[in-house]
């Protein structure tokens, strides 16, 4: 079993996940229940942090689709930032850059959210 | 077995019994005969009707199966038709004897019938008291019981000879001047083996407080009614008639009064304990109970509503709660309680307020809050269940350290607990973590088992899905490659026969894995198969492909895919990637492998605007000996066991390190490479491949 870890970080509005470790079928639920929790909270502007993901599979991908017309209807969004180039890879090949925005920086993400 | 067929004899014979020695004392009573001889045969028939007594009464009433309760009061119903016969009798009788002979000598006819009569009486109640006694003693027995008792029945026999034969009863009086006990080695030795199984009195100790207490009191009148009995009744009566039943007698006499005394002194002693005992007793059986309960009961919210329940009572507390996490989560919720109202049920943790359970917590080991002042750190409880004086909580702490949840119990006045009130409710709080581990490994395996199945159906599905043989295409030679991991990964490729000599050719990869990944490469299969009458366009079947599935997967699910048309007139293949793998593309003429990946995003990701934008079809003009490589993730992921991708460039690279082999032979390359690579590590995803050799 591969480990994967979320920290959270709430700053004022935004709430940022850092993701640690394998992000796949299996860990995915945990991922699920960290948004999940946002929303619970009506945290709708968050940043997906990843320095620390060594691995993203379909599963991981599907869970930021599980969520994202609801955050998206609620003012909010999924803004993603700090991938690696392979996680990048990842989500380039899917297409991913057409649906979010990602930004190098967490910084990046919490100005773009700032500016509205 | 000879004497249980007999038995309808006994009674008779017991009767033939008694009458012989009364006749011959009768008679001796006349005539003043003192002939030894007929004085031991009389002493044998009386020591053979006590014999047949007994054995009529093992054989008639069982003993063994009572309880002690039981046998105490059939030992008072005896000790009552004992007095109320030797009252009788003497009233009746109103016997007296010569005190100054050794054995006492009946005076008148009326003391004749009276001995002989207080013997049989004293045979017939002495006899099942020894019973009575030797089941007593035996309630908790080791071999040193079976060794005194035996040892008993031995130097009683040995007193019984020597009486006989001094011709001297027992007599138990200490103004007895010669042949008195005190004399008698056996005797002595008899005394000390009473006094010494008179010690073991162990069931004393499993009565109840209300039972010990009351058979304290009744001991003290039963003793004093035994004591007196010995001169009210026995003294003289008996070795009047008989030594040999006057020695049994007085022996047995003097083992209950010894074992009256001792066991009223025990009693006595346990009284400051008994509630104590009681309420111990009381938690091993509801334990035990619990345990019982849990290795049979597998219903965890049965389970805990019992556990509360017991505790509850055992305890003996107002009322009791069950704090349990949520998995994965620092939130608690009540999983069972006991007396906790409506209100406080819904308000339970509400104002976010769980200091106490996260001061036990903090402690791991059960705390016992006896008094909560206003300024206490805990009193907040009280904005929470107002009536709480007291309070104790243990723990849940599963084998592995884990914090489960924590078990409450409160009284509503304040010092209601005490400290083992504490290990009992630690006890509960055990049992609590084995009812929730037994009912989550329950779960797990139920779970696996049906995970199991489903995916033996999901790849039964996808076996069906896919194409059952490679379609012969122009000079194209197509080598097909599938490997199933063990959780079905959703990998799917399809071919489609355009009308106009085309080639359509499909590879995807469903999202998440089993059945639902087998299910919507079902749906997807169906979908393209039969778009493909009316659009033959890479391009223009993905949207449309896209357009349909958006609505039917589930919001987190999607499916990437490649399609390309292979179209030989033209030596052209275009194709459209949906966020799948690159095509990988070598060319003859540039001697060079390369990744072809123009843009597109996943169908079912969004519904279409975006996808419609950003899906970009491609054309190759590709020459003969050209390849074409389709391949899904879990090529390009297949890792080996230090966790490296097997990658696009290791492929990249064969591919254009080998441009001379057949499509056959390079599919065999690429397997080879990729079992090397892996060196006997699984595959945690489905591994597919379409090679094209133009």
């Amino acid at each position: 079993m591969e480990n994967f870890e979320i920290d959270r970080v709430d700053r004022s509005e935004v709430s940022i996940l850092r993701l640690k470790g394998f992000l796949d079928a299996h860990t995915a639920p945990n991922f699920e229940q960290a948004i999940q929790n946002l929303i619970e909270e009506s945290r709708y502007k968050i940043i997906i942090s990843m320095t620390e993901l060594n691995y993203i599979s379909s599963a991981g991908l599907g869970v930021f689709m599980g969520f994202i017309e609801e955050i998206r209807e609620k003012n909010g969004d999924i803004k993603l930032s700090n991938m690696t180039d392979k996680v990048y890879k990842v989500f380039d090949l899917l297409g991913f850059p057409a649906l979010y925005q990602i930004f190098k920086e967490e910084a990046e993400a919490e100005q773009e959210y700032s500016k509205k | 077995m000879k004497i249980q067929l007999s038995k309808k004899l006994i009674i008779p014979l017991l009767i033939i019994l008694f009458i012989l020695p009364f006749l011959y004392d009768l008679y001796r009573f006349y005539t003043d005969l003192d002939n030894l001889l007929i004085d031991y045969a009389a002493e044998a028939v009386n020591v053979l009707f006590a014999l047949l007594y007994y054995f009529f009464l093992i054989n008639t009433v069982s003993f063994n199966d009572r309880s002690i309760q039981e046998n105490l009061k059939f030992f008072v119903y005896l000790l009552g038709i004992l007095y109320l016969a030797v009252i009788l009798a003497q009233i009746v009788l109103n016997p007296s004897y010569s005190s100054f002979d050794t054995p006492p000598l009946p005076e008148t006819l009326a003391s004749v019938i009276y001995s002989n009569l207080i013997s049989a009486v004293a045979i017939f109640v002495m006899v099942p008291v020894v019973v009575i006694l030797k089941n007593l003693i035996y309630y908790k027995r080791t071999r040193r019981t079976y060794f005194f008792m035996r040892g008993l029945i031995l130097f009683s026999l040995v007193a019984i000879m020597s009486g006989l034969i001094t011709r001297a009863p027992l007599t138990l009086n200490f103004d007895s001047s010669s042949s008195g006990i005190y004399f008698d080695i056996s005797g002595s030795i008899v005394i000390i083996l009473i006094v010494i199984i008179s010690l073991r009195n162990s069931w004393i100790t499993y009565l109840s407080r209300k039972e010990k207490v009351s058979y304290f009191f009744i001991s003290i009148f039963i003793f004093w009614a035994v004591l007196y009995l010995y001169n009210f009744a026995f003294r003289y009566a008996l070795p009047a008639h008989s030594i040999a039943i006057g020695v049994f007698v007085s022996i047995v006499w003097f083992f209950q009064v010894t074992y009256i005394l001792f066991a009223s002194i025990y009693l006595l002693f346990q009284l400051p304990t008994a509630r104590i005992f009681d309420r111990k007793m009381d938690e091993v059986a509801s334990l035990r109970n619990l345990n019982r309960v849990i290795s049979s009961e597998f219903d965890f919210d049965k389970l805990v509503k019992l556990l509360t329940e017991m505790a509850l009572r055992v305890i003996g507390a107002e009322s009791i709660w069950l704090e349990l996490y949520r998995p994965g989560t620092d939130n608690l919720y009540i999983a069972s309680s006991q007396n906790l109202g409506d209100s406080e049920l819904s308000n339970f943790g509400k104002d976010g307020r769980l200091e106490l359970s996260k001061h036990v917590l903090s402690t791991r080991r059960p705390v016992l809050l006896n008094e909560l002042t206003k300024n206490h750190p805990y009193a907040y409880i009280r904005d929470w269940k107002a009536d709480i004086g007291c309070i104790i909580g243990a723990p849940l702490v599963s084998g592995d350290g884990e914090a489960l949840g924590f078990l409450f119990a409160t009284k509503k006045h304040s010092f209601g607990f005490f400290p083992d009130d504490l290990d009992m409710l630690e006890s509960y709080a055990h049992q609590a973590v084995i009812a929730l581990d037994n009912a989550k490994h329950l779960k797990e395996s139920f779970e696996r088992e049906r995970m199991e199945e489903e995916l033996r159906i999901a790849r039964e599905v996808q076996q069906r899905l896919l194409p059952e043989r490679t379609p012969e295409f122009s000079n194209i030679a197509i080598e097909t490659l599938t490997i199933t991991a063990y959780e079905v990964g959703g990998d799917y490729y399809d071919f489609i026969s355009f009308p106009d000599n085309r080639l359509g050719l499909i590879i995807g990869d469903v999202s998440g894995k089993g059945t639902s990944a087998a299910f919507y490469m079902a749906e997807a299969k169906g979908i393209i198969q039969s778009l493909s009458k009316t659009f033959s366009q890479p391009k223009e079947l993905l949207i449309r492909t896209n357009e349909i599935l958006y609505d039917t997967l589930e919001r987190k699910s999607f499916i990437s895919m490649l399609m390309a048309c292979v179209n030989p007139a033209s030596q052209t293949l275009s194709f459209a990637r949906a966020g799948h793998c690159p095509l990988l593309y070598y060319s003859i003429k540039e001697k060079t492998a390369r990744l072809l990946q123009p843009g597109g995003i996943g169908v079912g990701l969004e519904k279409g605007e975006i996808f419609k934008d950003v899906l970009i079809e491609e054309k190759v003009k590709y020459k003969i000996g050209d390849v074409f490589v389709f391949y899904t993730d879990g090529l390009s992921e297949a890792r080996n066991k230090e966790g490296i991708e097997y990658g696009e460039e290791r492929l990249r690279e064969l591919i254009q390190n080998n441009p001379e082999k057949s499509a056959t032979e390079l599919k065999d390359l690429i397997i080879n490479s990729i079992l090397a690579f892996l060196d006997g590590n699984s595959l945690s995803d489905d591994l597919t491949m379409l090679l094209l050799k133009m």
